[in-house]
């Protein structure tokens, strides 16, 4: 059995009602899929031997052609930790995103600018700009942009075998 | 605010002018809707990497470089690692996130989501192979869902 049907074997006995897909290349080393369709969400998992396991996770109806011959959004190295993730999603209704793409589209969401943003964060819109694209960012620099949209920021750590949540503040 | 980032790839000013990746996949389907039919796989096949590969080229900076997919925000074509056989069908599939593509032993290709609901296949881009088939006509039970 491979990590991937470990997987679906796994989620099937969690998660009756959901549909599970897996499907395998035809190359013994190639890469392996699966994907979990429940009611609102599509939870892409795409594992080969030499390599971890990605994962992402989108609403469906969003933008369908979202993910197409992209990158996973999240990686993990064993099956258990997949497992985990793929429960916290289902059972929160949650989706995977990066964090670039999150601040743009809960920018755009609210109706605010980059300029007004930059504004609000007293840096200039260009600095603005290229925060919001780096694939990497300080945590106090994710705390501001998204306080200077009135949003509020909770970090969560889920322990790997309880899946116990602790709550990271800022303080 | 005067803070440095821990910053892996930096982004250029150009960056604020690249294309989203569904307008790139817009302009990767049109150019090959505009081109030849295909009569074979592979042509098929070398037509979706090389348009990919010229789209990514001219609309994005980001390098050509496959073995860094896994960090650069670049559109890379499927890889045949990804493929695998439709049963009885001379159609390979290449797997993505939530998406398939077909690619006829007669050239026609077809992108669609993989997931099916209530019967409806969502298809994102299709086109016929040079004997004037689509992926449904070289395998028909393509019609009923994905394989």
């Amino acid at each position: 059995m491979s990590p991937i049907d470990e997987i679906k074997a796994a989620l099937t006995a969690e998660f009756p009602e959901v549909e599970i897909v897996v499907r395998k290349a035809d190359d013994p080393k190639g890469v392996q899929f699966l994907n979990v369709f429940a009611d609102d969400l599509e939870v892409a998992v795409e594992w080969k031997p030499d390599r971890s396991f990605g994962l992402s996770c989108f609403r469906s109806g969003a933008d369908a052609l979202d993910g197409a011959y992209d990158t996973p959004d999240e990686w993990y190295k064993s099956p258990k930790a997949v497992i985990h993730r793929i429960g916290s999603l289902l059972i929160d209704e949650q989706t995977t995103r990066a964090v670039q793409k999150c601040i743009g589209e809960i920018r755009r969401e609210l109706g605010i600018s980059q300029e007004e943003l930059s504004a609000a964060l007293e840096i200039t819109q260009a600095t603005y700009s290229k925060q919001e694209r780096r694939t990497d960012m300080k945590l106090s620099t994710l705390r501001k942009a998204f306080e200077a949209m009135g949003c509020v920021v909770r970090i969560e750590v889920r322990l790997p075998d309880s899946q116990d949540v602790r709550e990271l503040t800022f303080q | 605010m005067t803070e440095q980032n821990a910053v892996p790839m930096e982004p250029t000013s150009e960056e604020a002018q690249i294309p989203a990746k569904v307008d790139r996949l817009a302009e990767i389907f049109r150019r090959i809707g505009d081109s030849p039919p295909c009569s074979t796989f592979q042509e098929a096949f070398e037509l979706l990497c090389r348009t990919m590969d010229e789209v990514e080229d001219a609309l994005t900076p980001y390098p050509n470089e496959p073995d860094r997919w896994m960090e650069l925000p670049r559109l890379f074509p499927p890889q045949m690692d990804r493929m695998s056989s439709v049963p009885e069908c001379d159609v390979k599939r290449f797997d993505s996130l939530r998406h398939v593509t077909y690619v006829a032993n007669n050239g026609a290709m077809e992108v669609r989501s993989l997931r099916v609901v209530k019967g409806v296949i969502n298809v994102h881009f299709t086109k016929r192979g040079s004997d004037g088939r689509c992926v449904c006509d070289v395998c028909p039970e393509l019609n009923e869902t994905n394989l």
